[in-house]
């Protein structure tokens, strides 16, 4: 198992008290394997990716749980461990808006070459940033340039550059594609797909773009309010569908045939403030008098599948 | 950054005003011996200054009041005579003086200043229409200031009298000296107006011995003095001035640098930080902030005597926390770009994020607030100089003013002992806060920007 994520509870304070980020959360990523993370805004997929990362910052909180990365418990390590042999080795992540996460008076080249200096790399960081660019399907002449004088997927293309530089086996993609044009996403998420390919690396890739998703992953677990709401194959999550906020979800994906796009009705629950029983309750279209009460929880309903709902 | 700068007509004004100022401050340092502080606390010193007098120029607005006029006897040639088989000398200067004052003088003095041991001094004062005074100081003292109520100077007059009125005055007052002096020839000379035109002055020295002569001064005390007036001591506001000059800078300068470097530190330190040391962090500051820094100093400066730094460190103590304000929030905007969240996410050690995001946002925010504190730097430390409590021994516009409060200049209506002192502290301000709005015109669109 490359990554094992166990009962994971992260919460933010807020003088509305605390943000339950993430409460109970279970997630498994085994070797080579994509994995996909989906959900509405605000459910707390990017806080589970920074916790992987160990980003979690006052005033947030890892609450309880384990994060195993390769059996190993990463939460209970100290800092300079974690440093010394995961972040970027292992664990690389190209994040919301990373597009933006190079400094703007630094060359492409320059800033790659700083993560090799800053994680020891044995060979020439010339020729490695070379190679780097290739990889990603990029002329290696642009690592000479400034980050403002590439194009946004080009700036992806090299961040995700940046991200393979010490060869991790690991890397978590949140929402890598947001705010590029339809053919640039589903080149990322080629790249993506080939990189597992021909490198063999686990990626977990976070998004809201169901489409998206059911093109690349291997599994997929659905989020919702901080709670895993299903998860399953890709087969399973997309063609059939237990939960119904998936359910929902999937309705929400825009197709050609589809005359009119048919989303969910209503909004998150406060996760300062969460009412009992199912947090989905007051959304579902099937509420029952259980679901106001009691907190389903996951069951398995086909082999690999499972669902936190009280219709089954 | 310069080239913007320049771009700005009041950036412009201010360097200008600041070359002005900088300029002053190195003739301050050139002009003024270095012990002037004490000279300007000596009261003897300023015997030969006329006091609480006007500007000079005010009769340029029919004021009547007489110029000040100190004429230093120089260019002293010798001449050796041999009598009976003893030799003497005889060493002559001499000097013409402009009087076109409509008033008197109020004194009149010569200062011999030698080395040697001459027998007499010889003045010979000329009127404009001709005729003259003769002055003889029989055995001199060097460096001592011969008076119009000095004898020697009253039998001069009261020959001089003589001749014109065929009566002879022993008992002539300080006034009828100066009358004689600079009268209108004829009988009523005494209560004449004086006359002006060119009166010229030739002194002789008489002595055995071989005597070196220095510049001797005479000096016509008048009614009014130099650019900018006299305080109730007869010392020059204008030379006060130029000597407080340069520790108003200093004080400016030190006390700006200093509470905005540290404030700049502590706070871009506190945004960078965040969360619990950032909350700490910023407590400290606003409690420092609260405190009220006048009457805080006040207090201090009851229990100990400041001296120039300490009154800086004080003063800058006091004043860092509204930089540090000021740095948190650049530093918290920095904090959430992406580029800096990426560097943590990829392991850039926090030393090397620290200086490559969040310095460059920083300096030009240091620069542009030191240039902006260093008036207020200014006014705080003449505040206290003007209530008196900032350093002694030093001369300060604050300590100008605090003199002319404690004489009531205002009741009196010595004007320029007030207006004077105010406006040369508004003037040091001026082209720092011109200067420093610029920058910070400059600056804000990049601490904002990307
Ligand atoms: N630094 C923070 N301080 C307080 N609350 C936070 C903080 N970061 C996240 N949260 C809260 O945690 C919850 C989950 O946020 P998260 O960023 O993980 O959502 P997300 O699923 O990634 O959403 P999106 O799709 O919009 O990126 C949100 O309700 C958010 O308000
Ligand atoms: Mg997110």
């Amino acid at each position: 198992m490359m990554l094992s994520v166990e009962d994971l509870r992260v919460y933010f304070s807020s003088p509305r008290g605390d943000v339950k980020a993430l409460d109970g959360v279970d997630l498994q990523v085994s070797e080579g394997e994509v994995v996909g993370l989906a959900g509405e805004s605000g459910c707390g997929k990017s806080t589970l990716s920074l916790a992987i990362s160990r980003l979690i910052y006052p005033p947030g909180r890892i609450e309880s749980g384990k994060i195993l990365f390769q059996g190993n418990d990463i939460l209970k390590m100290g800092p300079n461990e974690f440093r010394a042999g995961y972040r970027w080795k292992k664990i690389a992540m190209i994040f919301q808006g990373s597009m933006n996460g190079f400094t703007p008076v630094f060359t492409i080249g320059e800033q790659i070459e700083e993560v090799l200096e800053i994680h020891q790399y044995a060979g020439d960081f010339a020729s490695r940033t070379k190679d780097l660019m290739k990889m990603v399907e990029l002329d290696p002449v642009i690592a000479e340039r400034y980050p403002h004088e590439l194009s946004g997927g080009q700036k992806q293309r090299a961040f995700i550059a940046m991200a393979l530089a010490v060869d991790p086996p690991f890397l978590i993609a949140d929402e890598p594609t947001t705010a590029l044009d339809v053919v640039t996403q589903v080149n990322i998420m080629n790249l993506l797909k080939r990189l597992r390919k021909e490198k063999g690396i686990s990626i977990l890739i976070i998004t809201h773009d169901l489409a998206l998703l059911s093109e690349i992953v291997d599994r997929a677990y659905i989020l919702y309010a901080g709670r895993m709401a299903e998860l399953g194959t890709a087969e399973q999550i997309f063609k059939e569908p237990k939960h119904p906020y998936t359910q929902g979800l999937i309705g929400s994906i825009p197709t050609l045939q589809s005359t009119k796009i048919e989303g969910i009705a209503g909004f998150m629950p406060d996760l300062a403030n969460l009412p009992p029983g199912c947090k989905f309750a007051q959304r579902c279209p099937y509420a029952m008098q259980v679901c106001g009460k009691e907190e389903p929880l996951l069951k398995e309903t086909k082999e690999g599948q499972r669902v936190a709902c009280w219709l089954y | 950054m310069w080239k913007e700068l320049l771009k700005s007509r009041s950036a412009l004004l201010g360097i200008a005003i600041l070359a002005v100022l900088a300029i002053l401050t190195v003739y301050s340092f050139v002009a003024l011996p270095s012990n002037f502080s004490l000279t300007w606390q000596n009261g003897e010193a300023w015997e030969l200054y006329p006091v609480d007098a006007p500007p000079q120029w005010v009769s340029l607005f029919g004021v009547n009041t007489a110029a000040t006029v100190t004429t230093n006897l120089t260019g002293w040639t010798s001449q050796t005579y041999s009598v009976g088989g003893s030799n003497f000398s005889v060493y002559s200067a001499s000097t013409t003086i402009k009087w076109s004052s409509k008033a008197f003088p109020q004194e009149v003095a010569f200062v011999p200043t030698y080395s040697g041991a001459p027998s007499t001094i010889t003045l010979t004062w000329t009127k404009p229409q001709g005729g003259s005074i003769t002055v003889s100081l029989a055995e001199p003292a060097s460096g001592e200031a011969y008076e119009a109520q000095s004898p020697d100077f009253v039998s001069g007059a009261s020959q001089y009298i003589l001749n014109q009125t065929g009566e002879y005055q022993t008992q002539l007052s300080k006034g009828q000296v100066i009358s004689t002096f600079f009268g209108q020839p004829g009988p009523g000379i005494l209560s004449s107006s004086p006359a002006q035109g060119t009166y010229s002055l030739s002194v002789q020295v008489l002595s055995s011995g071989a005597v070196t002569m220095s510049g001797s001064p005479f000096v016509i005390v008048g009614t009014s003095y130099g650019l900018m007036g006299t305080d109730s001591q007869g010392r020059p506001i204008d030379l006060g001035l130029l000597a407080g000059l340069p520790n108003a800078l200093e004080v400016g300068f030190l006390v700006s640098i200093i509470s905005v470097v540290v404030g700049i530190v502590f706070g871009g330190l506190s945004g960078y930080f965040g969360a619990r040391k950032d909350s700490l962090m910023q407590w400290v500051a606003l409690v420092i902030l609260a405190m009220p820094a006048l009457p805080f100093l006040v207090v201090i400066s009851f229990t100990t005597r400041l001296s120039i730094l300490v009154e800086v460190l004080l003063i800058a103590a006091l004043s860092w926390p509204f930089y540090a304000i000021i740095a948190r929030t650049v530093a918290l905007s920095v904090k959430s770009q992406t580029f800096v969240e990426a560097d943590k996410a990829m392991g850039v050690p926090s030393y090397r994020v620290f200086a490559s995001h969040f310095m460059p946002r920083l300096v030009p925010v240091t620069v542009a607030y030191t240039v902006l504190g260093i008036p207020g730097g200014i006014l705080l430390a003449e505040t206290l100089s003007f209530i008196g409590v900032g350093p002694v021994n030093l001369v300060t516009w604050g300590g100008i003013l605090d003199a002319a409060f404690v004489s009531q200049a205002a009741v009196f209506g010595f004007w320029w002992w007030v207006v004077f002192p105010g406006l040369m502290i508004i003037i040091s301000a001026l082209p720092f806060v011109m200067l420093g709005f610029a920058l910070e015109r400059i600056i804000a669109p990049r601490v904002s920007a990307k």
